[in-house]
């Protein structure tokens, strides 16, 4: 019997398809040795050349970054700096690449060097794992060892043992309120959440995550205790919705007077256009939300990765990431800013009041940090409580 | 009449003795191949729920988890609101999805074949956006359409967010497309001898529906209902979106809010799980009894496919599905589409204008569009190449051979879908990073393609098992006598005969391999990042317009893969011979 014409076609597609395929893992495990550490040598100088020398050896560096564009930006820019190391950016969000590192790295995969994200994941999972190298000895240009270099005199680490090392804290805490339904005379402060007049009236997202509404009630704990949100998560009888896309349209048409964990992003945009007049931002007790650098647990390309984040922690790498953050993202630019002291903030960061007085980090909540766990535990805690009928 | 049609189930057919072994060993493989990749994830997931160390620690053993899991004061709500909104919202389905796929397959309607591929095209729009384009119309205090009735009718009080709008969502957005989708291929596969001897014997054409076509086409149906009872018990993005501000939980919303906890705790979850697991096994085992008690042949030898003439009835018949076809696939299409160049979606009062050309600008400007379309198009390509292949080899053993152990394969292919791919897909990581075999594949297409690939087991295996359970024996022997051998009749009297089911599993899998993103996201590298991660990184940084477009494009490129299954099928299986199209 003849054979089909596409019949013939089949085994061609199939080779396409597995040809296309064959793109090789990356990573593997590999050496953990730094060229040159402390006891080795005392001259920074001396072990920069050393290490440097080595990463151009190694000649890659895999760096782990969250998705926003400017992270893509920073990673060109150190690629422009250093064309002899060849740089692979992962971007992943990092409730996605937790469960993958963690799990790779129990089976002995090795396959990431730097990692450079906000820093809850980081430190409430992965570093409990086992699953960072200490810093201190991939820290090596005096610029990004000296403590004096960052604002509050020293190195910011969002874990107790040097992990997780914080490159920006960034400050926020609010409600929106939907004006046309109460007006400012009737509601401006966050005290005011548990007033019984607004019972009903309140829109959450779902704190069941380091997410938007759950981190502005850790700003709540730090300041009232756990008391006020139990009163404002069972008392004030909110509505809890898990899609911010979607609460943030129901308080704009007018469905709810106040939001909890709205999304921002949706809510400039409207009112760049000029439009969303009703809705009104009313700040409240603050919360720090941490982002960090670490590096993953045997690196395959130590040298590169002490290069690479000697680099990014430094004056250049910093303002890099000023000047990157600034130009991809849409205003205000109010996350533009770094914990260096000699790195200029976005005037929107200053306007908005965005960057923490790091002198005095005792009057947040500091998210992101061992230190802010308790905080979010127990607004986690409570909303399992309410989320199972009980107070 | 019926007992004349649904006879004592015939034996398989015999394998020659001297293959017999050869045979044996194969389908031995394929058994432990199957096994080995559908239980081992989830044996490493049953185990690690008596696992009570946070995620990443050393283990140590108990049995919290499932106390908490059992112990959950929603749960029995939880329950309740499952199983009553998964009856209602499947018996309107599978009655409305009968009715339409009979009338597509078996009737002259005019313009059936667009018909159908319009229910094509509803089943691979993106739910998300489909579903807050619907909330714009349909929230009961500022939906557009629910204002404009309620100017008409004042005491109108429909609100999507409500147990009736779960309903009608689910209805709309994947039920009816997906019944109709299932059904008609294997409607269409009848002989229309059959119905023929029973309007000459004096019954009507309802009776005839009832008491001979909906029997024959018992396989299919029982399993599709079976299978949209187990999705039922999966199903969580409509549920938590219109069920959270209604405080109406379901079970799989509990399971995905344990996963989403901070820490996830998949220890609990998987707990929840094992418990719908456990909970489905006598179904499937009461569906497989059935099917295998009674013989559903209805392609034979003298397999005839003329359509009944629905007479003045024609065009009326077409409106109705027409109209249906409007809220089905015209309006989530238009709103989506509008979605797109829309300053802010969903906001119609900005000073500035609410269009824009924008999101498409960005999108079509950004570097990563072209390497993520063509990933997209390896990754769900090779999926779905690799699917149909294995799916036909797996419905072939389960339904043509005497294989010993064909009833345990086909018991297995049924596991997938028992458990929420939220939950399997760490159990799919275990899989590929700890067994020796498939490490050396991790983090490469490969492991997408298998992955993605075995995701639409249960679907892809059961459908062509059914269809293939229509074909007469006569069909394999008349060319077994002729000469042929069994790999032969397979690829020239099978496989045309089921092509348009191959078409519709193909086209599912491509469908649901091109828009995966959290199996593909844990398994996948940067290398092979497909159009689903983009349109979540955008969604990540706030860009829910640009995101849309991307799932604009997504959709355009099913949709063609969608019409060049819909050609091959036609070109390839018996639609040939059906020139009245």
């Amino acid at each position: 019997m003849p054979r089909p014409r596409y019949a013939r076609l089949l085994p061609i597609a199939l080779l396409v398809t597995l040809l296309a395929a064959c793109s090789a893992p990356s990573g593997a495990p590999g050496s953990a040795g730094l060229a040159a550490s402390p006891s080795q040598s005392q001259d920074p100088q001396a072990r920069w050349d050393q290490t440097l020398a080595a990463a151009k050896q190694e000649g890659r560096v895999v760096v782990v970054t969250h998705t926003d564009l400017w992270y893509q930006k920073e990673v060109e820019a150190f690629q422009a700096k250093y064309p002899e190391i060849q740089v692979e950016q992962v971007a992943m969000r990092p409730s996605e690449f937790t469960p993958k590192v963690v799990t790779e790295q129990q089976n002995g995969i090795y396959g990431y060097d730097a990692w450079i994200s906000p820093t809850s994941n980081m430190v409430e999972t992965v570093a409990p794992a086992g699953g960072f190298e200490n810093l201190t000895p991939y820290l090596i240009l005096p610029e990004v060892t000296e403590g004096k270099n960052y604002r509050g005199g020293k190195l910011l680490w969002g874990t107790t043992d040097p992990y997780v090392l914080l490159y920006q804290g960034n400050v926020t805490g609010n409600v929106i309120v939907n004006r046309d339904l109460l007006p400012a005379s009737d509601f401006n402060s966050f005290d005011q959440l548990v007033d019984p007049r607004f019972k009903g009236r309140i829109v959450i997202r779902t704190p069941n995550a380091p997410q938007g509404s759950a981190l502005t009630m850790t700003g709540i704990v730090h300041n009232k205790g756990a008391d006020f949100i139990q009163k404002l998560m069972v008392d004030q009888q909110p509505v809890f919705v898990d899609n911010a896309r979607l609460l943030t349209q129901d308080l704009i048409n007018g469905k709810y007077a106040i939001a909890m964990g709205a999304d921002t992003e949706t809510l400039d945009a409207c009112i760049r256009e000029g439009g969303c007049k009703q809705v009104e931002q009313v700040n409240g007790y603050k919360y720090l939300l941490a982002y960090g650098a670490g590096v993953l647990k045997n690196p395959p390309h130590p040298n590169a990765a002490a290069v690479f984040v000697n680099w990014f922690m430094s004056k250049e790498g910093q303002q890099t990431f000023v000047q990157t953050n600034g130009d991809t993202s849409r205003p205000p630019h109010d996350t533009a800013h770094s914990i260096r002291v000699d790195v200029e903030p976005h005037p929107d960061a200053v306007a908005d009041a965005t960057m923490p007085d790091y002198a005095h980090l005792e009057q947040y909540s500091l998210q992101g940090t061992e230190f802010g766990g308790p905080e979010i535990r127990a607004v986690l805690d409570m909303y399992k409580k309410v989320e199972a009928g009980g107070s | 009449m019926a007992a004349t049609s649904v006879a004592t189930r015939p034996a398989g057919l015999p394998l020659q003795r001297i293959r017999l072994d050869v045979a044996t060993i194969l389908c031995t493989l394929l058994l432990a191949t199957v096994a080995f990749v559908v239980l081992y994830p989830i044996v490493l997931l049953a185990i690690n729920s008596f696992n009570v160390a946070p995620f990443g620690r050393a283990a140590t053993w108990g049995l919290d988890n499932w106390q908490t899991a059992l112990s959950q004061p929603r749960i029995v709500n939880a329950l309740k609101n499952t199983v009553s909104l998964a009856v209602v919202r499947q018996a309107i389905a599978v009655v409305v999805g009968i009715g339409i796929a009979w009338v597509l397959a078996r009737t002259n309607v005019p313009g059936r074949g667009w018909l159908e591929m319009c229910f094509w095209f509803a089943l691979l729009l993106p739910v998300l956006p489909i579903l807050l384009g619907w909330i714009i119309l349909l929230d009961g205090h500022h939906g557009l359409l629910v204002t404009a009735v309620r100017q008409v009718f004042p005491g109108f009080g429909f609100d999507i967010f409500s147990w009736w709008g779960i309903i009608a969502a689910h209805l709309m957005i994947n039920l009816i497309p997906l019944k109709v989708f299932l059904l008609t291929p294997a409607f269409r596969n009848m002989d229309s001898s059959l119905e023929e001897a029973s309007r000459a014997s004096g019954a009507s054409t309802l009776r005839t529906v009832v008491r001979i076509v909906i029997p024959l086409m018992a396989p299919t149906i029982l399993f599709v209902t079976l299978l949209g009872l187990i999705r039922s018990m999966q199903s969580f993005e409509i549920e938590l979106i219109l069920g959270g501000a209604a405080k109406i939980d379901v079970y799989s919303t509990l399971i995905y809010r344990q996963v989403l906890q901070s820490p996830p705790q998949y220890g609990t979850a998987t707990a929840l799980s094992m418990v719908v697991l456990v909970g489905l096994i006598p179904f499937i085992l009461l569906q497989q009894h059935l099917v295998a008690r009674r013989n559903f042949t209805t392609v034979s030898g003298k397999y005839t496919n003329r359509l009944y003439d629905l007479g003045p009835l024609k065009w009326p018949t077409f409106a109705l599905i027409a109209g249906l076809l409007v809220f089905i696939i015209v309006v989530p299409v238009i709103l989506m589409i509008l979605g797109t160049f829309m300053k802010v979606f969903g906001v119609f009062d900005l000073p500035t204008g609410i269009w824009t050309l924008n999101n498409w600008q960005r999108v079509l400007a950004d570097p990563k569009l072209t390497r993520g379309l063509l990933n997209t198009l390896t990754i769900a390509g090779g999926s779905m190449i690799f699917s149909i292949t294995l799916f036909t080899i797996i419905a072939y053993v389960s339904v043509r051979t005497r294989y010993v152990g064909r009833r345990i394969l086909d018991f297995i292919t049924w596991i997938p879908s028992t458990v929420p791919g939220i939950v399997t897909s760490l159990g799919l990581l275990w899989l590929f990073i700890g067994t020796p075999f498939f490490r050396p594949l991790y983090g490469t297409t490969w492991v997408l393609i298998i992955a993605l690939g075995f995701a639409g087991l249960t679907l892809g295996v059961q459908l062509i098992k059914a269809s293939m359970m229509q074909l007469g024996a006569e069909l394999e022997e008349a060319s077994w006598a002729s000469g042929a051998g069994r790999i032969y009749t397979l690829r020239r009297v099978v496989l045309p005969l089921i092509a348009p089911t191959m078409a519709v599993v193909a086209l599912q899998n491509f469908g649901a391999a091109a828009s995966a993103v959290s199996l593909v996201a844990l398994l996948g590298s940067s290398n092979n990042k497909p159009l689903s991660l983009m349109q979540l990184e955008y969604m990540d940084t706030g860009s829910f317009e640009p995101a849309t477009v991307l799932g604009v494009i997504i959709f355009m490129l099913t949709v063609s893969a969608a019409i060049l299954a819909r050609l091959v099928s036609m070109r390839w299986g018996l639609g040939r011979f059906d020139r009245s199209r």
